[in-house]
């Protein structure tokens, strides 16, 4: 194991809330066996050479209220065949709309502009049915809350065989058999009888397993995990990111994973990119970012993590609240919270700059 | 399964008990005495007398309770005072008159109630919406009587193309019994619509905003399927219980509706018996119209579990 493993996951692979510990150390003592992937020294897309062929490429990307506020505010980033692409940012900073725009499923009302280029067809302009088409098959999505997610009142394994009747058009004898040959494979205990029963006889973990298999079924070529682990219990928190890590890279697909929680991140994903109030603030290589935090909120993020190695009686937070959509500041959104703020600050946005290879802030004041 | 049918059935027993008990203490509470009606205004009071001791009106209230109960467990009811027809006899031939009306005004009612209530909540503001929404209004605030006699006007008067009234029993001409029942049923099912269509569109609502239907969306799967497959099962439960709830009452409360359109119907017997003070039809009916109602809910909760599997197995 690298140092810098050792050094990031654990300050970062424990919650948010000094409250926790108990259970926390637990996870801390967990996540350190497992198994490094963004240490492993692999190629990430970045590096690699030729002309890129990305499989997802956003650009602009921007998600406006009912009311007209912009909620995502001109969002790009791409991401690479079989590439983890981690998406962080408190509550109501976009990660979830930003998603959710990627499928296709924005509440009514919202609007969308921009260009959500995938395999090479603009997301935004393609016809309704066409999208559908898409949706389950190329592009899945697991969802934050296994409880919830599942119809009550349809079994776990038609719930799961129902993409491949949808878009492989598979018979259900054919169905049946995929689905209970990748539940095995997300590891459900007894998955031909799990198959027949409902989503309250399982437990959120299994749930969440149900949920990965149904995202699964038709290979994806992008898969999006929207805080996946979020409202499991911390000792199931490791299996499931294990097991989703394990999976995707079996399919070769490349997935999107959002989280509030830096630790889980840090672990997980090849590059990061940060979204302050609708805006995307930083962006790079998972290891630069976490060493080389450009934007005063990644690192003010970063210094409002727990930690366990420092003896401190109170925990270092970000004075202020995000902004409201309908009232943005006039220049750097960052800019009422941030410490060193200018008067350029107050006065104009900052663009996305190149401050080291493959790395991008969103700051005057960067690189710091 | 087998345990909750039998725990069900087990509960009715006391129920009907209670109700029996009740039935029975109000009719004494009743003013106006059987015997008197029986015998007409200007009765000897010896003839009063012996109508009172041949249907035993002077025994004690217990004896009286008593003898009533062994002879429903006989399958006798007793007999009317007025026709001297047995009452079950009476109940065999009301019943099929008006569990027809009924059922005919229920399927009426659960189709353009659901369908109308789906339409509008996934056109959740549109014009669909309001359209379903006023015709809902309509069903509900107009009274059936009413509708009733406008029916009749139009359709029996004015295009003579249905019978203005009668019943043809459905044994003898199928047709034309469906001609008869067809504008009763439709005035019944049309105030039920009303309400099943605001409970299906709330209820639609309801489900559509949850996380299940967006997790089925996000499958890519027609929004035809998301709302026929994943959505409606859902919010059939509240649709379920409304539906024999209302059911019941039309069994038992057609009454205005049979006056109408003469329908020798089940409400019909009732308030003559209660006008007539013939107390034994008056017990069986409303004994009767109680078993109905339970049998009714045991259904609807047996309709619960196939729909909802987290009541089944327990």
């Amino acid at each position: 194991m690298s140092p810098y493993v050792l050094d990031c996951i654990h300050p970062f692979a424990r919650g948010p809330l000094p409250a926790k510990t108990g259970k926390t150390l637990l996870f801390a003592q967990q996540a350190g066996r497992i198994e490094p992937r963004t240490a492993s020294g692999k190629a990430t897309a970045w590096q690699s050479e030729g002309p890129p062929q990305f499989l997802l490429d956003v650009r602009d990307l921007r998600v406006t209220s009912s009311g007209g506020y912009p909620l995502v505010d001109g969002v790009s980033f791409t991401l690479n065949r079989g590439e983890t692409l981690g998406i962080v940012g408190e509550s109501g900073c976009g990660k979830s709309l930003t998603s959710l725009a990627l499928m296709g499923l924005l509440p009514p009302g919202m609007s969308v502009s921009g260009q959500v280029e995938f395999e090479g067809a603009d997301l935004l302009k393609l016809a309704p049915a066409t999208v559908r088409d898409l949706r389950g098959d190329r592009l899945a999505m697991i969802f934050q809350d296994p409880m919830t997610s599942l119809n009550p009142t349809l079994t776990v394994g038609y719930q799961i065989a129902e993409g491949l009747i949808r878009h492989r058009g598979c018979d259900r004898r054919e169905a049946r058999d995929r689905s209970i040959e990748l539940l095995r494979k997300v590891k459900l205990p007894a998955a031909e009888r799990r198959f027949d029963e409902y989503p309250h006889q399982l437990s959120g973990g299994m749930r969440q397993r149900v949920m990965i298999a149904m995202a699964l079924i038709c290979q994806p070529a992008l898969l999006i995990a929207d805080e996946p682990t979020t409202a499991l219990d911390v000792t199931v928190q490791a299996q499931i990111l294990d097991l989703l890590a394990e999976l995707k890279d079996d399919l070769g697909s490349a997935m999107i994973f959002i989280s509030h929680d830096l630790g889980v991140v840090a672990e997980n994903v090849d590059r990061v990119a940060v979204l302050y109030a609708g805006r995307l603030v930083e962006e790079g290589p998972t290891r630069s970012l976490f060493e080389q935090p450009q934007h005063p909120y990644t690192i003010g993020l970063m210094g409002s993590i727990p930690r366990i190695d420092t003896t401190s009686e109170w925990l270092p937070a970000i004075a202020g609240t995000l902004p409201l959509a309908s009232d943005p500041p006039p220049g750097c959104r960052f800019e009422p919270r941030c410490p060193f703020a200018g008067d350029k600050c107050r006065e104009e946005s900052p663009d996305l700059a190149e401050v080291s290879a493959g790395h991008r802030a969103a700051c005057w004041k960067a690189p710091l | 399964m087998t345990r909750f049918l039998l725990q069900r059935i087990g509960l009715m027993i006391p129920t009907i008990f209670f109700v029996s008990v009740i039935v029975f203490s109000l009719q004494q509470l009743l003013p106006g005495d059987p015997a008197l009606t029986m015998a007409g205004d200007e009765a000897s009071p010896a003839l009063i007398a012996e109508i009172r001791a041949k249907y035993h009106l002077d025994d004690p209230l217990l004896v009286r309770y008593g003898k009533w109960v062994a002879g429903i467990a006989q399958g006798d009811l007793g007999i009317s005072l007025r026709t001297q027809q047995t009452v079950v006899q009476l109940l065999t031939q009301k019943i099929p008159v008006t569990l027809e009306l009924a059922t005919l005004a229920m399927i009426i009612a659960l189709t353009f109630g659901i369908s109308m209530g789906i339409l509008a909540a996934i056109s959740r503001g549109g014009p669909m919406d309001y359209v379903a929404r006023c015709i809902a209004l309509f069903g509900i605030s107009m009274p059936a009587f009413w509708l009733g006699i406008l029916f009749i006007l139009l359709f029996a008067v004015k295009w003579r193309i249905l019978p203005a009234s009668g019943y043809v029993p459905l044994t003898e001409n199928p047709l034309e019994n469906l001609r008869s029942m067809i504008m009763p049923a439709t005035v019944l099912g049309l105030a039920v619509s009303g309400v099943i269509m605001r409970h299906t569109r709330s209820a639609m609502l309801q489900v559509l905003s949850n996380d299940y239907v967006r997790t089925a969306r996000a499958k890519g799967l027609s929004e035809t399927t998301v709302i026929f497959v994943h959505a409606l099962r859902n919010a059939a439960l509240p649709v379920i219980t409304l539906g024999a709830l209302e059911f019941g009452q039309l069994l038992s409360g057609t009454v205005l509706t049979e006056t109408v359109f003469s329908m020798p119907g089940f409400g019909k017997l009732v308030v003559d018996a209660v006008f007539n003070r013939d107390y034994a039809v008056v017990q069986g009916a409303v004994l009767c119209t109680a078993v109905v109602f339970l049998l009714l809910n045991l259904f609807a909760d047996l309709a619960y579990a196939a729909v909802n599997p987290r009541l089944r197995g327990r």
